[in-house]
């Protein structure tokens, strides 16, 4: 059995090549089956979101073992090819190809957020779960794409626990809301948002905000109409409001998120002094991604009031981006331990065969002496030849002890010297391959 | 000062907690930060514990309650500031102050270390105060030992937040120090909370001295009790202007401040009724 993780990412193909190969939810159980129905494919997770379209596969190899050129990239090409009606140049040299534990440790860096455009995000891991899913109600997973997805899905989870490869803002809208989480508390459920402008970033804003639990928004914007829009797509909770009620609306809101087209500050200091007198002098979080401002600068002057403006906020941005590249290595180790985990577990269920194959092998050497032993001693009686058999069983079962131990090392080891050591095992117990496939079937 | 070893042990616990707590807010998440954040929090109850074995040991071998002297008032002092330390973090398990642990088992370390060299460096043991068998005085001192202690916390929350308020204001946000720190508001209210706890405990303090005073007819008009009531005031405008919105935010926490440099004036004045007593 072989694993192989193929397909093109941000890295490998550009847009135009992403966009053409990508596999539609709704589709993914027919192509499982297709997948699945390739000679040679035994289990499959087909993976698709922008950044990506990936497939993990477990394919069975008549080639031996340690022979790393088999089943591969052309067919996944292909199927790819078919699937999606492209012509086959359009792929072909925007595709990788991992195998074995290339493939197990790519698909750690996936979930782990290493392999992602913006390093160390959370929602690879819940797209990697949905694949997973979906191959599951698809039953085209078995023992070892579920053993590598759950262990990929754990060390995901690891890396975002044990470094800060997850910490800090990934755009201005989680800056805004780590920030507003600093101020506030960790829930913002009792807090209210104030969005001035009907504009794209702050609507990006207001839904990162919504997302960590703030259920109330208003939205107050020049053009009423444009507001009520704005209000209805943010969905339950937001609330269209006229900009003429900016000064109420500043005493009831604790995060106000500025974008407005105006030429000249709207929210002046005036207007936030009186309003912190309202406020009885909560604080306040102001952020303004409108260019020209919208919040004169002095505000920001101002006890309990917080003023981040569209640099603030891209510094903030640009500088966890950088934090986050230093604890790559630390994400890495994790990686390598899950990764070597997983390796450790597949090949052990490898050499189970051999496993049965030498306690099989040893039984039947017993057996075979002790009928020997009946012909050349039959005045033996049957207290003593049952005080024999024990002896020669006991024998066989810490040869056989031995032997389990030592097929297990080897299984845990890695490269070549696996196989050495295991055709070594294999030679000094008489047994060959033909004769192992045989005692799985028996 | 009688149960030596276990001071010592209890030091090196708060010196322990001290220095572990302050590793889980500067350094970045690892694998094993719970085991880190659990280790500090064995280490400060064991200083705690052998901390107050140490004072009933020394009651016990001197006959007198545990702040009779001076030198074994500090260090009682830093008992009850790691105590009150524990009971705040228990009530915060979710997400726990852990810079204010670190705050509070450094003080605590500090003070126990300074009773102790003061204690060294003595010729003699000092003389227990007369009439500090009393239970009024004793009450009196409880009363002022944990509202110091509260207000202690309750300081070590505004520094914090004086500190995250000019991160923010300078927008040096980036780091995991930042993040590690509690949010504003939570250590706004914690601040609250403990002076809310604090002023009623001195109240009673004040008052349990004052009675006592009163009644063994001795001179209170000193500058011991005019601190005394000045900090008790600053606490109260404190919880006023907090309570009523006037102020939040920095200027409430410059308002805390002064409420403990009073405080510290307060402890180490000494005026006649404590040498009469």
């Amino acid at each position: 059995m072989h694993l192989i993780a193929f397909g093109v990412n941000h890295t490998s193909a550009p847009v135009e090549v992403r966009e053409r190969v990508v596999i539609p939810e709704h589709t993914l159980p027919s192509c499982l089956s297709s997948l699945t129905a390739m000679d040679g494919v035994r289990e499959a997770v087909l993976l698709s979101t922008c950044n990506r379209t990936e497939i993990y596969c477990v394919v069975e190899d008549a080639a031996p073992l340690s022979d790393r050129e088999a089943f591969g990239e052309d067919e996944l090409i292909g199927f790819l090819v078919g699937l999606h009606g492209i012509a086959r140049p359009l792929i072909e040299g925007h595709t990788y190809t991992y195998r074995d534990g290339a493939a197990a440790n790519h698909l750690m860096n996936v979930t782990s957020g290493l392999d992602s455009m913006v390093l160390g995000e959370y929602q690879i891991l819940a797209q990697v779960k949905a694949a997973y899913a979906a191959a599951q109600a698809a039953g085209s997973v078995g023992a070892i794409l579920n053993s590598l997805i759950q262990s990929a899905l754990a060390a995901g989870k690891r890396v975002r626990t044990d470094t800060e490869i997850s910490r800090g803002a990934f755009s201005i809208g989680s800056a805004a809301v780590e920030l507003a989480r600093q101020i506030f508390g960790d829930s913002l459920a009792s807090h209210k948002v104030l969005i001035l402008g009907a504009g794209k970033m702050s609507d990006l804003t207001a839904r990162h905000l919504q997302a960590r639990g703030t259920p109330s928004v208003f939205v107050a914007n020049r053009t009423f109409e444009r507001a009520q829009q704005l209000a209805e797509q943010l969905g339950a909770g937001a609330e269209a409001r006229s900009f003429d009620e900016l000064p109420s609306l500043l005493v009831s809101s604790d995060i106000v998120i500025c974008s407005t087209a105006a030429p000249h500050p709207v929210v002046t200091r005036d207007l936030v002094r009186t309003a912190m007198k309202g406020r009885r002098n909560r604080a306040l979080f102001l952020i303004d991604i409108a260019v020209p401002r919208d919040v004169e600068s002095a505000v920001g002057d101002m006890d309990n009031v917080y003023l981040f403006n569209i640099d603030d906020l891209e510094q903030v941005v640009a500088e966890a981006r950088a934090g986050r590249s230093a604890e790559i290595g630390k994400a890495q180790v994790v990686v390598d331990h899950a990764v070597t985990e997983f390796l450790t577990w597949w090949r052990s269920l490898e050499v189970a065969p051999l496993v049965v194959a030498v306690r099989q092998r040893l039984e039947s050497l017993r057996l075979e002496e002790m009928a020997k032993l009946r012909a050349k001693f039959p005045h033996l009686s049957e207290r003593d030849m049952k005080a024999v058999e024990a002896s020669m069983q006991a024998y066989a079962n810490k040869v056989a002890h031995s032997a389990t131990v030592a097929i297990k090392r080897s299984a845990g080891g890695d490269g070549e010297s696996t196989y050495e050591r295991l055709d070594a095992i294999r030679a000094a117990f008489g047994l060959e391959e033909d004769a192992i496939e045989k005692g799985i079937h028996q | 000062m009688n149960g030596g070893l276990e001071t010592i042990m209890a030091a090196i616990g708060y010196l322990l907690a001290a220095v572990f707590y302050g590793k889980l807010v500067i350094e970045a998440p690892s694998a094993n930060r719970a085991a880190w954040q659990t280790t500090a929090r064995v280490c400060g109850l064991v200083g705690v514990f052998l901390h107050t074995s140490a004072i009933g040991i020394s009651c016990v071998q001197n006959h007198h309650t545990p702040f009779a002297t001076p030198v074994d008032l500090i260090a009682a002092t830093g008992w009850s500031l790691a105590l009150a330390y524990l009971v705040v973090e228990a009530f915060m398990r979710e997400r726990p102050p852990l810079a204010l642990g670190s705050l509070a088992f450094g003080l605590s370390f500090l003070s126990v270390f300074t009773g102790s060299v003061i204690h060294a460096s003595l010729p003699h043991r000092p003389e227990a105060s007369m009439g500090m068998d009393s239970a009024v005085i004793s009450l009196h001192v409880m009363a002022f030992l944990f509202s110091f202690a509260l207000l202690f916390l309750a300081v070590g929350c505004a520094l914090i937040y004086l500190f995250e308020h000019r991160l923010l204001k300078q927008k040096k946000v980036v780091g995991g120090l930042f993040s590690r720190l509690p949010p504003l508001s939570t250590l706004d209210g914690l601040s609250f909370s403990l002076v809310s706890l604090a002023f009623p405990l001195l109240t009673i303090g004040l008052a349990a001295g004052i009675i006592t005073a009163v009644s063994r007819q001795l001179p209170i008009a000193d500058m011991h009790t005019a601190l005394s009531v000045l900090t008790w005031l600053s606490l109260g405008v404190y919880l006023y202007v907090h309570a009523t919105a006037m102020e939040r935010g920095i200027r409430a926490n410059y308002i805390l401040i002064v409420c403990l440099v009073l405080a510290v004036m307060t402890h180490f004045t000494q005026n006649m009724v404590h040498h009469l007593v």
